[in-house]
């Protein structure tokens, strides 16, 4: 069942696609690996199962809305109050101030929700369709639509906007940037805003799909991405898209034919090969750039 | 009528002093020259004035207006444009992205007929619209960095060596494009360590020598100046002084 399971790779990555791509653009303007962004991704799932918990009229449409509102805020409070401040000329430290925001986000969701699993409520009606041999369930077909849209909306607004522009610009030079009128620390809060939204949205998917969450779910996630953004090549937006979905494949197909304890461990040998033999990722650029 | 006004500017990078008291004014209309040795703090000047760098102490007056508390993308808004050393193109857009970028701080309906007509000042661009400006040539990537800060319909154009690196035809070019543009009305700041070329182009120069004004008058004037044909000239003019020329 090759074909099933590509479309269940393709599922899985997309997914690791939305965080690495936030991790990108973010590692791009600043050259920071913002290490709470997989928190960010955990508090994007809590929120949309609280709207759908709380609001009784509220579909997973308006989970996700409300996931990206409260994750696009907690990217700018992050940029503006952790990152920021300390942005003067020590390059450790505000890798070190978004690690402080891991245990911070962490601890505060442990208080707030708990520590343990929690189910995530059906929100989508599950629907079976074959396509010759292949299943797919409405719920797959969901989480791909919404995962690809997003990466969609996300690659014209870098290509196309007068904002996007300006993000790249600032991810090649900030001096350049500046000179040409670029305000580079609206830019740097704007693409943690952008970057945080992706990921609550990536949040919500995540919990749509495992029907479960809990506040640590953050870490396997971040290593992932993390992992998708070196296939990608450092600061490398289209690269990480890739690269996301080829992780994905890569695992289900490695859990499917050498089963499952295997899956991890076979990640982390891609991981450890790219960092010997290409170094720069798959497709060798360190680019925010069209396609 | 005066549009820039610098007086007693006292800048450099943390510890490191690098201007002392660093005076000069420039009028509406003419090109400036601003000749000096290595790590005399010309860029760092231009820096200053653009509001990448914050100075110590000292005023900078902008049509008038105090602007030495301005970032650099707010001077930019200004009217302030520099073209910064070493070609700081953006490598990883087009040119054509690039000339938008150079009209990031305008909303007006303007800026399409503006690249168009840049399009046409430098017809090398126009053939490579769509091109990575990494892939340019250094001549290019310079008539772009240049072309780019028109974009921003400047009123001050700060210019650092915009000869650096290029091969003498290609310089003759750029110079010719200075030329173009002072006929324009535009007004330009040029540092230069090519001074020859520089103070024949410019009205008016200026010398700077470990962060002070050393010595300041019409092109001309600097050119006939016994220190400068010294330090400046001197062995230019016996010996690749002589290439140059012929070259040209
Ligand atoms: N970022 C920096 N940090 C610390 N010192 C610097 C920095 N940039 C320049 N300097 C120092 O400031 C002094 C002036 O440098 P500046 O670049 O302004 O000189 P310049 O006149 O433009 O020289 P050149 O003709 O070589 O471009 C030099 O001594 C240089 O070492
Ligand atoms: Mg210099």
């Amino acid at each position: 069942m090759l074909g099933q399971q590509l479309i269940n790779g393709l599922m899985l990555g997309a997914s690791y696609s939305l965080v690495a791509i936030g991790y990108t653009l973010i590692f791009g303007v600043l050259r920071l690996l913002h290490f709470a962004h997989g928190e960010v991704f955990m508090v994007g799932a809590f929120i949309g199962l609280h709207v759908v918990l709380w609001f009784a009229f509220a579909n997973i449409y308006v989970a996700i809305a409300g996931a990206m509102v409260v994750t696009a805020l907690l990217g700018w409070i992050v940029a503006r109050f952790a990152v920021q401040p300390v942005d003067k000329g020590y390059p450790l430290a505000p890798l070190i101030s978004t690690i402080g925001v891991t245990i911070v986000l962490q601890n505060l969701a442990i208080n707030i929700f708990g520590g343990e699993q929690v189910a995530f409520p059906e929100t989508i009606e599950q629907i079976l369709y074959r396509i010759g041999p292949l299943t797919i369930s409405s719920v797959q077909i969901f989480i791909l639509a919404v995962a690809l849209l997003s990466m969609a909306a996300l690659w014209l607004f870098i290509d196309r906007t007068r904002m996007g522009r300006a993000i790249r610009a600032t991810s090649e030079s900030h001096e350049t940037a500046a000179l040409l009128g670029v305000d580079v620390n609206r830019v740097v809060v704007v693409t943690f805003v952008v970057a945080s939204a992706l990921a609550g949205i990536a949040g919500v998917l995540d919990g749509v799909k495992n029907s479960a969450i809990t506040p640590h779910m953050g870490l396997e996630v971040a290593v992932k991405a993390l992992v998708v953004m070196l296939l990608g090549g450092l600061g490398n937006v289209p690269g990480a898209m890739v690269a996301g979905i080829l992780l994905g494949m890569v695992e289900i197909l490695t859990a499917s034919y050498l089963g499952t304890s295997v899956r991890d461990f076979f990640t982390f040998v891609i991981l450890i090969l790219l960092l010997l033999y290409r170094p720069t990722g798959l497709f060798g650029t360190r680019t925010i750039e069209s396609g | 009528m005066t549009i820039l006004e610098v007086d007693g500017l006292h800048a450099g990078y943390g510890q490191i002093r690098v201007l002392h008291g660093v005076g000069l004014s420039i009028t509406r209309g003419e090109i400036v020259g601003l000749i000096g040795a290595n790590g005399a703090g010309k860029t760092t000047l231009l820096k200053t004035i653009s509001g990448l760098i914050r100075p110590n102490g000292g005023r900078i007056l902008f049509e008038g207006r105090d602007i030495v508390r301005l970032p650099a993308h707010r001077t930019v808004e200004m009217g302030i444009c520099q073209v910064a050393e070493g070609r700081a193109i953006l490598k990883r857009m087009t040119v054509l992205e690039n000339l938008k970028m150079g009209a990031h701080t305008r909303r007006d309906a303007g800026v399409d007929a503006d690249i168009g007509q840049i399009l046409r000042k430098f017809p090398v661009l126009d053939e490579r619209q769509t091109q990575l400006a990494g892939t340019l040539s250094g001549g290019e990537q310079q008539m772009l960095a240049i072309g780019r800060a028109l974009m921003a319909r400047p009123r001050l154009l700060l210019l650092d060596e915009p000869s650096l690196g290029l091969a003498p035809m290609i310089v003759t070019q750029i110079f010719r494009t200075l030329r173009g543009l002072r006929e324009e009305g535009n007004t330009i700041f040029l540092v230069e360590q090519n001074a020859r070329r520089a103070l024949q182009l410019a009205d008016r120069g200026y010398v700077l020598e470990r962060g002070r004004i050393a010595l300041e008058g019409s092109g001309e004037d600097l050119l006939n100046d016994p220190g400068v044909q010294r330090t400046y000239l001197g062995k230019q003019a016996e010996t690749t002084g002589n290439r140059q020329t012929r070259l040209s």
